[in-house]
């Protein structure tokens, strides 16, 4: 007979021996992975695995990539191969891409006044504001100039009345216009990434967000460019850099001056050296070393590899959020290069076909202050996004704003009317580089939602409200297509590794851009650059100077003690990054987030200050709440500001921009909260 | 308990179904001299092709070659009807796991016997068992209850990439085999 006893005993033996048995640590296992697996949570299609070659969109940069799809669907992207065994990395919001038309600010209708229309109620409105234009401009922003769609662009301004197209400035063209103007060229200059072994970036992000940054970021990785990198922030280009030169806020140009200072002792003669070595006689090496926080002996040193590792080119432009330079600090940037022998040779500075990519634009800076009635503005994708204050001040009074966009940031947030435009992957987005001439089309992949509406089928439906003319072909695919007609009869460079002379036809080379493939013009123009500096004119040794010598004097207005340094990375609309850059940026720090911003701890000890606080950050333009972090990467007396896009209540409006669109050093303060 | 944890817990965990057909990798292997990739072939790619299509099949079986009768039966319920027969994976991963044969065979010159151990040499296919709670394959899991002295290719946990990697010093990170 059972008894109660030998119950008991059997329950307790059970117990004492479950531990002892695989059942709980399997069954843990298995619900652990069963929780994972409810079905509500969506899974990954299944399906064919494909891959389509493609193009990121979503900078200037212009990287290549290939799209995963399964079953048609995207679910990866990742670098493309340049060969059999060759691969060119991308960045974290290329690799994340494919999720970015699924991100919560996208928009798949139209906005006006905040609230969803339809596209014909979008377009009426526009129509009706240009209309009432009165006799301010029609301006059309192309962030992105190059671009099939800025022909486009071009054709409406044109077709309209009181009609502009508007480009910003670029800050990877500043240092190759400043070398076109000192070489007195009208052709295109380009950098000769493939030719180049050793590389000097003055503040410029070459491998991140730079057009040709996957090629020079490949470059680098297999062993064959050397990267030095001077700069006022230990960003990810000086992280990544061979060697880093921290120099002081705003003393790029008297560095640039200090490595011409160690370079024209041994120069051959060149038009316009005795100009610059009156000027360097008035500051000389040590003085203008000192303006930049670096012992002269480092910066000879650096003077002396760059002469002996040639070819090599130096590179300024700043970095997106806190450039470009004053058009001086460039002029000595590009003398360097005319002293280093990289102007007009292999693996520099040289001369390609095609016109300029700002050809008949209206540059930002020269637009009249408060003369725009409505703007229109493709700036979304901008990665370098001009500053909104540049923007504003060329705003008439209640001027109509329109963005074009795919997500509700940055412009769209203060826009009156918004079109919802395909993201990428979900039409035919381009990338033409702005440096090098280079094109490529990322072909749709995925289908695009109802209610969105490309930027040039929304300025068609306008002008056909405003009775405009655009004339036959405004459309992108006819664009797209004419732009392969141009390349092709132009018979320079590569599509998909093949030489352009190659193809037989412009539809070939039209098939392979809708294939994913991009074209770079890989044949230099055989014109010799004639190297000078600065040019005889004593006019402009006179504004360097002035330029240099204010730079080197430097000295923080009242109650403002820190040199403010704007960080961060302006791809996309403002804070519209895809889960896993987002992740990255927080949580291992990849970036520092938008809203952060660091100290030196010695600062942070002199402020009697924190770091994990809150703080307010003060310029005299404003103010904005930070999260403060100490950080014995950032320069002592410095502070550095993550900034987001400036399109709404922006830290980078803290920063003051000049007339002509280059930024300026910026002073603040911070206290606390 | 102890005999109720060791011997019935996978009893009650896993339960068998019968491929849909039989199929013998020996007769493939030994009498028409094929190898893996003859059939489980990478595309020009490099990329891999998965499970044979049928197609690929029906080339040489558009009617039976052999006397068998689980061959009659797929030419007679597959190949004529040009119905896809639908497997069941043995080695079938979780659907956030990406994993590149192409980069495991051609790069790394794994041997499919790392993975799949004798599978390619047997003359039957054994059923096809699964987890009753996750859902999973048995062979994810391995044979043994306690994954204890375990043949190298019993087992496919994330436990066993990652030891097998780290015993070859191959980074992957998350992103190299999660999606």
């Amino acid at each position: 007979m059972i008894k109660r006893r030998d119950i008991l005993m059997l329950g307790g033996g059970a117990i004492a021996a479950l531990p002892l048995t695989p059942i709980p640590y399997k069954l843990l296992d298995d619900v652990s992975i069963w929780t994972q697996n409810w079905p509500w949570i969506p899974v990954p299609k299944t399906g064919e695995l494909t891959v389509r070659n493609s193009v990121c969109t979503l900078c200037r940069g212009g990287c290549p990539v290939q799209v995963r799809c399964v079953d048609g669907h995207p679910i990866g992207v990742m670098p493309k191969r340049a060969g059999d065994s060759e691969t060119s990395p991308v960045c974290a919001l290329a690799f994340g891409s494919h999720q970015l038309p699924w991100h919560p600010a996208r928009l798949k209708k139209c906005l006006l006044d905040g609230k969803p229309v339809t596209s014909d109620a979008a377009a009426d409105a526009v129509a009706e504001a240009c209309k009432n234009a009165g006799g301010g401009s029609i301006a059309i922003l192309d962030e992105r100039p190059g671009r099939a769609m800025s022909a486009l662009y071009k054709r409406f301004a044109g077709a309209v009345k009181s009609g502009i197209y508007v480009t910003p400035p670029l800050p990877e063209r500043s240092t190759l216009d400043a070398a076109a103007a000192l070489c007195g060229t009208k052709s295109r200059l380009g950098f000769d990434w493939p030719g180049t072994s050793t590389v000097l970036s003055i503040g410029a992000p070459l491998l991140d967000g730079f057009p040709g940054a996957s090629e020079l970021a490949g470059r680098r990785a297999r062993g064959d460019v050397r990267l030095y990198h001077a700069g006022s922030s230990f960003s990810r280009q000086a992280q990544l850099a061979d060697r880093f030169l921290p120099i002081l806020p705003g003393s790029e140009g008297a560095f640039a001056l200090a490595l011409a200072s160690v370079l024209s002792e041994k120069a051959p003669a060149i038009e316009g050296l005795a100009e610059l070595r009156s000027l360097m006689a008035q500051m000389p090496l040590e003085r203008s070393a000192e303006a930049t926080g670096l012992k002269p002996e480092t910066i000879r040193q650096l003077a002396m590899d760059l002469a002996a590792g040639t070819p090599d080119v130096v590179v300024g432009g700043g970095e997106f959020a806190s450039g470009p330079f004053e058009m001086e600090t460039e002029t000595l940037i590009a003398a360097v290069n005319v002293l280093l022998g990289s102007v007009g040779a292999e693996g520099g500075i040289r001369p390609y076909a095609g016109p300029s990519p700002l050809a008949g634009s209206t540059a930002l800076v020269n637009v009249p202050d408060h003369s725009i009635a409505v703007l229109i503005a493709d700036r979304a994708m901008a990665g370098f996004s001009a500053p909104w204050n540049l923007i504003a001040r060329k705003l008439a009074k209640d001027a109509f704003i329109v963005a074009l966009s795919s997500w509700h940031g940055d412009v769209a947030l203060r826009a009156r009317a918004v079109v919802a435009t395909p993201a990428p992957m979900e039409d035919w987005t381009e990338s033409a580089s702005t440096g090098q001439p280079g094109y490529a089309v990322a072909p749709p992949v995925l289908k695009r939602p109802e209610g969105t509406l490309r930027a040039d089928e929304f300025l068609a439906l306008a002008a056909s409200r405003m009775g405009a003319d655009l004339a036959e072909g405004f459309d992108l695919e006819t664009a797209v297509k004419d732009r392969a007609g141009e390349i092709h009869a132009a018979r320079r460079g590569i599509v998909a590794g093949r030489k352009v002379i190659e193809l037989g036809s412009a539809g070939d080379v039209w098939k392979a851009f809708s294939e994913g493939a991009e074209w770079t013009d890989t044949e230099p123009l055989p014109e010799r650059l004639k190297a000078r500096l600065s040019g005889a004119a004593a006019v402009e040794t006179g504004r360097l100077l002035a330029a240099l010598t204010s730079r080197a004097s430097i000295q923080p207005p009242d109650g403002f003690p820190l040199a403010l340094i704007a960080t961060g990375w302006m791809g996309e609309a403002g804070n519209v990054r895809p889960p896993l850059a987002g992740k990255l940026d927080k949580e291992s720090l990849l970036r520092r987030p938008a809203g952060r911003a660091a100290i030196h701890p010695s600062t942070a000890a002199n402020f009697g200050i924190a770091g994990g606080q809150p703080v307010p950050l003060e310029t005299p333009q404003g103010q904005r709440r930070m999260l403060l972090e100490v950080d014995d990467a950032v320069l002592p007396g410095v502070i550095e500001a993550a900034v987001e896009a400036s399109g709404g209540n922006s830290t980078r409006d803290l920063f003051e921009a000049g007339t002509d669109g280059t930024r300026r050093v910026a002073w603040a303060r911070v206290r606390r909260a | 308990m102890l005999a109720a944890g060791w011997a019935g817990l996978p009893k009650v965990l896993y339960k068998q179904r019968q491929q849909a057909l039989q199929f013998s990798h020996q007769a493939h292997k030994v009498k028409a001299e094929m190898d893996c990739v003859s059939c489980h072939d990478f595309r020009a790619d490099a990329s891999y092709a998965g499970l044979p299509k049928l197609e690929g099949c029906a080339a040489c079986h558009p009617e039976p070659v052999g006397k068998t009768a689980a061959e009659k039966k797929f030419v007679e319920s597959h190949v004529k009807p040009e119905k896809e027969v639908d497997w069941l994976v043995y080695a079938k991963q979780p659907v956030n796991v990406r994993f590149s044969h192409a980069i495991h065979v051609k790069k790394a010159n794994l041997k499919c016997e790392r993975c799949h151990g004798d599978h390619g040499s047997t003359a039957t296919l054994r059923p096809y068992e699964y987890n009753v709670v996750s859902g999973y394959s048995r062979d994810i899991w391995g044979p043994s209850i306690s994954r204890m002295r375990r043949a190298v290719h019993q087992g496919m946990k994330m436990d066993d990439c990652m030891a097998c990697h780290k015993e070859k010093g191959a980074e992957a990170g998350c992103l190299g085999c999660h999606r």
